[in-house]
């Protein structure tokens, strides 16, 4: 898999290219800004970039706003946009634009077991990826009324996933059950919540997490 | 000092009834006289004897007269009474001696003389009015009343003039004549001329006595009257010492004339005395008017500049106010200013007590025309110093509201760098030594060190927990996001995370000043955690713009509000020029956008 890493902290660019390489991916580029992230995609067309959110010149959304050119230029490459910040807000709005082939990570995770390596393959395979961390945040919301009361122990871990971007047959191997079962929690929980089913696999992480975050 | 006050609307029969009745006995004193002013050969009065006594007899007479019905119209009361009252007493000596009256009248003129000194010693003594002067002074007034009455009643009724050795005034016509006996009415004659000597004596002293021990303002208005009226009372005692030792009165003589002279003279100061007070009642009560007057038209604040604007006919003129403290001009609205004279202009300073109170910059010909230091009069200064410490009031506010908020913004600015501080250095650190043990773990793995490697990998998930704890720190010090992306995803997240349910309901997509995000994030914050502490099961949230103001409103459901809790919130909203408040359920916090 060939990549572009995008940091403008220098130990986080270099600690990530080299859990890179450890693992036999190839990083055919290092940038420390937006522009020269830009420039090196498309220049290089990797599979996947993986970019801070935060970058120069306003160290704001940056990163984000690489995303969204990057996914509209080259439907090709996919994006993985990693934070330090535990905002719904950005993740929803990178997976508004672009569902496919984006992802939104928390950096503090990103060293822990396979997370990274696992993110970069679900992008680089068309997925969608949101934070496992995110999702729990908002699950954990206090509401008035639990409208996920109404869903049984199963179609809630089925959510969960779905949440988190999940394909069906991810879901089916993560739950270890048949694809077909997972299609049927789905259209359970769809029509449980109300909420609009869509053909399109990746829409339907954008209602979940509207749904969720109320 | 006691003033009696004119009701409005008195019956006209109170008002006009004594100057009526004086204008009748003025007529009446001038009816007395001979005004042809032919001296005659052994006249049978003052008046009668010479044209200066004459004159000084009806200047006394009239001028008491006229006075009393003067005071009567500005200060109604006995004092008045008894002016009128001695003028005619005064006056019923040239009825006694005008030979073509009828007796009767002479009879009761005769009856009359006698009460002049304690009509004068009434009036003095109870000058100006009530009950001033004490136990004293009625004993004498009561005294004086007493030996008049007598003297005038026992001699109308026991004197016959004609066995009166020193008649001369007449020497018949008493109509009210009883008996005649000749000692009771020299004895009565005698009483009456030796209790005006020895009660002239104390009541003077008494008079000037008392005059000493009131306050200044007390003695200003009193020490004309009570001064003339011991005088006349002197002088009505001298003239009674005089006939005690010269019992034949002549008029034509001269030291019966100065004596007389001196008499008419002291009443007429008194008569001035009276005129004066009542002048003054009159100018006080004018200027009291008018100052109210001026109070009641004062300038609307802040408007002192438009006013005078209009009557000087300048608009170009401007007014600034110097506050000593922070020894600068500031203008009616309390902002510093400085006020320098531009083309045409001159520069005016009003000044009071040496001190300078405002400059007034205005056309240079205004200077020329008017002496604007004096013409503003007292009241306009009285405006001025008004505007004055209202503009001073207002610069004080705006700068401690300024330091305030420069205060929070500090506070604020710390946090965010703080947050900053934490985002760039202590987490970048952790991630880079979480990445290192990453690669450790997975060297130890290939080169088959399984001990090593479950050494790093719990290192490592420790250093994974250390940087979710720094993470959740710096969102707590500052949240970037509100900053990055404003109210609204910050506010977003704020409800996910919430210990209780938040709904945010509306939130504006419009940004303002980092100060009022920052409040208003707090206000939120705050709001959710005292709804709480109160037992809250559910807070709702709305954010909108109105006018200029950032609106926040939280309602939750929990117990009654404690305003002492967020009196912190209210101190930050204060500093920005916002305003906190509670209705009911609901707390709103008016913030201005900046």
């Amino acid at each position: 898999m060939r990549v572009v890493v995008a940091d403008d902290a220098v130990l986080i660019r270099e600690g990530i290219t080299s859990l890179l390489r450890s693992s036999g991916a190839d990083v055919v580029a290092q940038v420390g800004d937006a522009d020269q992230l830009l420039h090196e995609v498309r220049r290089h067309v990797p599979d996947v970039a993986v970019v801070d959110i935060k970058m120069p010149p306003t160290h704001t959304d940056e990163g984000l706003v690489a995303a969204q050119r990057i996914r509209e230029e080259l439907p090709e490459v996919g994006v993985l946009v990693l934070s330090q910040y535990l905002e719904p807000a950005y993740a929803m709005r990178l997976v508004s634009d672009h569902p496919e082939k984006v992802g939104y990570l928390l950096k503090e995770r990103i060293f822990s077991g396979e997370v990274l390596l696992d993110a970069l393959r679900r992008v680089d395979e068309g997925e969608t990826v949101v934070d496992p961390t995110i999702v729990s945040m908002l699950f954990g919301r206090r509401r008035r009324l639990d409208p996920l009361a109404v869903l049984s122990g199963r179609e809630r871990e089925t959510l969960v996933l779905l949440a988190e971007g999940l394909s069906n047959k991810a879901i089916a191997a993560r739950l270890v059950v048949a694809e077909r079962t997972v299609e049927a929690h789905v259209t359970q929980v769809f029509a449980k919540l109300r909420l609009p089913e869509s053909p399109d696999a990746h829409r339907r992480v954008l209602a979940v997490l509207t749904f969720l975050r109320g | 000092m006691t003033a009696a006050t004119s009701t409005p609307g008195r019956p006209a029969l109170q008002r006009w009834g004594v100057p009526a009745l004086a204008i009748a006995c003025a007529a009446g004193a001038l009816a007395a006289v001979d005004l042809t002013g032919a001296p005659a050969v052994a006249p049978t009065s003052y008046a009668a004897a010479s044209t200066p006594l004459l004159v000084l007899a009806l200047t006394a007479g009239l001028g008491l007269i006229l006075a009393g019905a003067v005071l009567w119209l500005v200060r109604p009361g006995l004092p008045a009474v008894l002016a009128v009252g001695a003028g005619c007493a005064w006056s019923a000596d040239d009825w006694v001696g005008r030979a073509s009256a009828p007796d009767l009248v002479r009879s009761l003129a005769m009856m009359a003389s006698p009460f002049l000194l304690a009509l004068l010693v009434h009036l003095v003594l109870r000058w100006p009015g009530g009950r001033t002067g004490g136990p004293w002074a009625r004993t004498a007034i009561g005294l004086a009343y007493a030996i008049a009455t007598l003297v005038a009643v026992g001699q109308a009724l026991l004197r016959d003039p004609l066995f009166d050795r020193y008649c001369w005034r007449t020497c018949g016509g008493n109509v009210f004549l009883a008996r005649a006996d000749v000692e009771a009415a020299q004895a009565l004659h005698a009483l009456r001329l030796w209790s005006w000597v020895l009660l002239a004596v104390p009541v003077v002293a008494g008079c000037l006595w008392s005059l000493r021990r009131v306050s200044r303002p007390a003695r200003a208005t009193r020490a004309g009257v009570v001064i003339s009226g011991a005088m006349a009372i002197a002088a009505e005692a001298s003239y009674a010492g005089l006939l005690l030792l010269v019992p034949q009165e002549v008029p034509t003589r001269g030291l019966f004339a100065a004596v007389f002279a001196l008499r008419a003279a002291a009443l007429t100061l008194l008569a001035a005395g009276l005129a004066w007070a009542a002048l003054r009642t009159v100018r006080t009560r004018w200027s009291v008017r008018r100052l109210a007057q001026q109070l009641l038209e004062a300038p609307a604040p802040g408007t002192l500049r438009d006013v005078l604007s209009r009557s000087v006919g300048d608009d170009r003129i401007e007014v600034a106010y110097w506050l000593d403290g922070p020894q600068r001009y500031v203008d009616a609205e309390g902002h510093p200013t400085d006020p320098r004279p531009g083309a045409h202009q001159s520069v005016t300073a009003l000044v009071r007590h040496g001190g300078q109170l405002a400059v007034v910059v205005h056309d240079r010909s205004l200077a020329q025309t008017h002496d604007l230091q004096r013409e503003l009069g007292a009241a306009a200064r009285l405006a001025v110093d008004n505007e004055r410490l209202r503009a001073e009031g207002l610069f004080r506010l705006t700068d401690l509201r300024a330091s305030q908020a420069r205060v929070v913004a500090r506070a604020d600015a710390t946090r965010r760098h703080l947050e900053r501080d934490l985002h760039d250095g202590a987490q970048q650190r952790l991630l880079a030594v979480s990445s290192e043990l990453r690669l450790a773990l997975l060297d130890a793995r290939r080169t088959g060190s399984p001990d090593l490697a479950a050494l790093l990998e719990q290192a490592g998930g420790q250093a994974a927990d250390a940087l979710t704890e720094l993470r959740e720190l710096a969102h707590g010090i500052f949240p970037a996001i509100l900053t990055d992306a404003g109210l609204g995803p910050a506010l977003s997240t704020l409800a996910v995370g919430a210990p209780l349910p938040v709904d945010v309901l509306s939130v504006t997509a419009g940004r303002c000043g980092p100060a009022a995000e920052s409040a208003a994030y707090l206000v939120v914050v705050d709001g959710i955690a005292d709804a709480v502490r109160r037992s809250a099961t559910y807070v709702s949230v709305h954010v909108e713009l109105e006018a200029s103001d950032l609106v926040v409103q939280l309602e939750d459901d929990g117990g009654d509000r404690d305003a002492g809790r967020l009196v912190h919130l209210e101190d930050r909203v204060a500093a920005l020029g916002g305003r906190l408040s509670t209705q009911g359920p609901v707390l709103r916090a008016e913030i201005p956008c900046g």
